[in-house]
């Protein structure tokens, strides 16, 4: 050491502001790590010799602001208040100024030497951003230094300048106009301040401030005795006037008028580079498209329309391998049981309960698997974001809560979690009426039954009529949301801004992890529920015994022949079909489980009986009613729980009265038109 | 500005990038602004959000946190 003055410096600066970079360049390896005083924030020091003096540095907590919000606020500020270090480097990231200037403002509102490290110049530069430095001097009435810190660039002129500022006049500060009524409230609190708080007169301005915006720590500090008295008496007298003036509150007027200074500094002191701002991002140019007013919802649509085209295409063959092995298995068995002279009731339960009615569903494991890779990739890439933002603006016409699309987009998956995440809406009522529309949207589970039914009655168009479906599902979502919103609520709906992720390449391991939790997930399905329902529709569809498999007087027969009058005018009155729709509220993949064991039958000869049974039309009012009519036992346990039972029944009660009567009319409709 | 904010949002949902250059802002400024808003109470951060109990068996099945829309709602006017 020299014996010359010690320097502290305190280092100040955004999180991600390359701080700790800048930190590292200045000190080198002399640091040590300790905690702040009282808190468990950690607290780092550093040293530099520079022409003789000792300068240490002081590493703050990086904040964005100097208010009492956050731990690492009360710690930096606390610091700089009451150890007055000689100056404060505040690191400043040259790429978003506006943003950084709020803490150099703070700083210098506060009373300390600041000096500015414009640091990350070059990333700045790259994005055409160039900041007239001069300028900022000029404007802030503080030194500013370029650096690049991760590179060690400006690191000495930044050493320079820190040595310097101590020999150097006292910069004049920063005074931000806060408004007539403002000011004049903060002239009539300085004096007393001054008064209760004796050499702290630099700082009587800022904490005049911060007590006419209520912080509670600047209150705190102006102790018992009889100046602060006369400071509290003042502060109520000046805070009453201007509570009755202002527009806004007092804090959030001061924080507007900072904010309003600062985007007209960054203004004044930054230029873009006209041929760097051209180059628009890719995000940006596929987003003018996706999110746009006019084209992104037919984007939307055309989309979904891609994915089930894809579903078929892709998903038939390898549907139709599985469903061979499913015909193998079952021949095989059949054989072996023949050989060992089994009992036929242990064939039967095998071959046509458990192989008839798992095999039936586990056929459609590929198309489900592509169906999830195609949201997978839609998600991941970050498309889904804008589709819910292009659809959020749908929903607005319609007055309805925009964000209620979020979890109808989940609804595709599962409506299950779709129907939790309605937790996200602040209101009451808007959450009841997501709920109640959620089990509209088509999730995963329908879908065996769309792909069964339009590759058997429409195989030329059989993407277009399970796109079909899943639009209906929305319009009526949007359609009851409507009726039920005028019917039992009517609130506003809230606007909303929303963040898009930028868009990235997803991975193919991503991807295929997706795909094998969809797959895995959907075979564990089949092997425990449906395998269960399986056995419970053979034993009902054997009893009593010695009765005709699967006839109408079986126990299963009857109970189908009570019900299926009502399906008469839908043009599917046949009693499996009510009994596969009955099971199918226990999870809607049972439908067709139930089919295949009721008929014994694989998808194959299911695909049989299906031609003999039912028309192109009353095909697509069935498909219409799987997807309305009662929610599975778990949403219906979801909405309970979200709800109450009282929704929970109307869902169940609108849901099969609206799928009923839209069956109805589209073959009573249909039968007239063909 | 905090009332442009609210004002620009009136008029229908919007992205922050739209509404940083709506507002000529800049978009980290926008952000720290909206944070403020955030703790004032005059919006509210929206968090896709689901629990594990009620999602078993869900291709999403805690996965929702992550899903990747995240934005604002206005909670009041000032």
């Amino acid at each position: 050491m020299t014996g010359k003055r010690a320097i502290t410096v305190a280092l100040a600066g955004n999180p991600n502001s390359g701080k700790t970079s800048l930190y590292n360049a200045l000190t080198g390896a002399r640091q040590s790590v300790g905690n702040w005083p009282g808190v468990t924030v950690e607290k780092k020091e550093g040293r530099f010799i520079y022409q003789g003096h000792e300068v240490t540095v002081v590493d703050l907590p990086g904040t964005y602001a100097l208010d009492a919000y956050t731990l690492d606020e009360r710690v930096a500020r606390e610091y700089l208040v009451a150890e007055k270090p000689d100056a404060v480097v505040a690191v400043v990231d040259a790429s978003n100024l506006e943003r950084n200037l709020y803490l150099v403002a703070q700083l210098l509102e506060l009373g300390a030497t600041v000096v500015v490290a414009l640091n990350m110049v070059d990333i700045a530069q790259s994005r055409g951003i160039e900041i007239d430095t001069a300028q900022l001097e000029k404007v802030l009435g503080v030194k500013v230094v370029t650096t690049v810190a991760s590179m060690g660039v400006g690191i000495e002129t930044l050493k320079r300048v820190v040595h310097d500022i101590q020999r150097a006049p006292p910069p004049p500060g920063l005074t931000i106009s806060y408004g007539r009524d403002i000011e004049a409230g903060i002239e009539q609190l300085v004096g007393p301040i001054v008064a209760a708080w004796p050499g702290r007169s630099s700082q009587a301005r800022w904490l005049a401030l911060k007590l006419l915006e209520g912080d509670p720590e600047a209150v705190a500090r102006l102790g018992d005795d009889e100046q602060a008295a006369r400071v509290r008496e003042t502060l109520a007298v000046v805070r009453a006037r201007l509570e009755r003036r202002l527009d806004l509150d007092i804090e959030t007027a001061v924080v507007e008028r900072r904010y309003g200074f600062l985007n007209g500094v960054a203004h004044e002191c930054t230029r873009h580079r006209a041929d760097l701002l051209r180059r628009i991002s890719l995000t940006d140019r596929i987003d003018s498209v996706v999110t746009n007013r006019w084209v992104g919802i037919p984007i939307f649509l055309l989309l979904m329309w891609g994915t089930f085209q894809l579903v078929f295409r892709v998903g038939a063959p390898l549907s139709g391998l599985i469903e061979r092995l499913f015909g193998w298995l079952g021949s095989v068995i059949s054989s072996g049981l023949a050989l060992v002279q089994a009992p036929a009731w242990l064939a039967s339960l095998l071959v046509e309960g458990i192989i008839g009615g798992v095999g039936s569903v586990l056929v459609f494991v590929p198309n489900i698997v592509i169906l999830f890779a195609v949201i997978a990739l839609l998600e991941e890439s970050g498309y889904m974001a804008r589709a819910a933002f292009v659809m959020d603006r749908f929903m607005h016409l319609l007055g309805l809560h925009g964000k209620s699309f979020i979890p109808m987009i989940i609804g595709f998956g599962c409506n299950v979690p779709a129907i939790m995440a309605t937790r996200t809406l602040e209101s009451r009522k808007d959450r009841i009426l997501t709920v109640l529309v959620n089990p509209l949207m088509s999730c995963s589970a329908r879908l065996p039954i769309y792909i069964l039914f339009a590759g058997v009655f429409f195989s030329r168009h059989r993407g277009l009529v399970v796109f079909s479906l899943y639009l209906l599902g929305m319009v009526l979502a949007v359609l009851v949301a409507r009726l039920f919103k005028w019917v039992f609520f009517k609130s506003e709906s809230a606007p909303l801004i929303m963040e898009m992720p930028p868009y990235h390449l997803p991975t193919l391991r991503s991807i295929l992890v997706h795909m094998w939790e969809r797959a895995w997930l959907f075979v564990r399905k089949a092997g425990t529920i449906i395998a269960l329902t399986s056995v419970v529709i053979w034993l009902l569809a054997s009893l009593p015994w010695g009765v005709e498999y699967a006839s109408e007087a079986s126990v299963i027969g009857r109970l189908g022949s009570l019900l299926a009058p009502l399906l008469r005018p839908a043009g599917f009155g046949y009693w499996w079909v009510a009994v596969s729709l009955a099971a199918g509220v226990v999870a809607k993949e049972i439908v067709i489980g139930t089919m295949g064991a009721i008929h014994g039958a694989g998808p194959g000869g299911l695909a049989d009986v299906l031609r003999q049974s039912f028309t192109p039309l009353s095909a697509y009012a069935f498909m219409v009613m799987s997807l309305v009519y009662i929610p599975c036992v778990a949403t219906i346990a979801a909405i309970r729980r979200e709800t109450n039972w009282k929704w929970a029944l109307l869902s169940v009660g609108y849901t099969l009265a609206l799928g009923w009567l839209l069956a109805v009319v589209i073959f009573q409709v249909g039968s007239l038109v063909t | 500005m905090i009332g442009r904010i609210l004002a620009e949002v009136e008029h229908g949902p919007v992205t922050l990038k739209k509404l940083s250059r709506k507002l000529k802002v800049e978009q980290g400024a926008l952000e720290q602004m909206l944070r403020y808003m955030v703790r004032k109470g005059l919006i509210r951060e929206l968090h896709p959000e689901c629990r594990p109990k009620g999602c078993r068996g869900c291709p999403y099945q805690g996965k929702c946190q992550d899903m990747p829309v995240i934005g604002y709602e206005v909670v009041k006017k000032p």
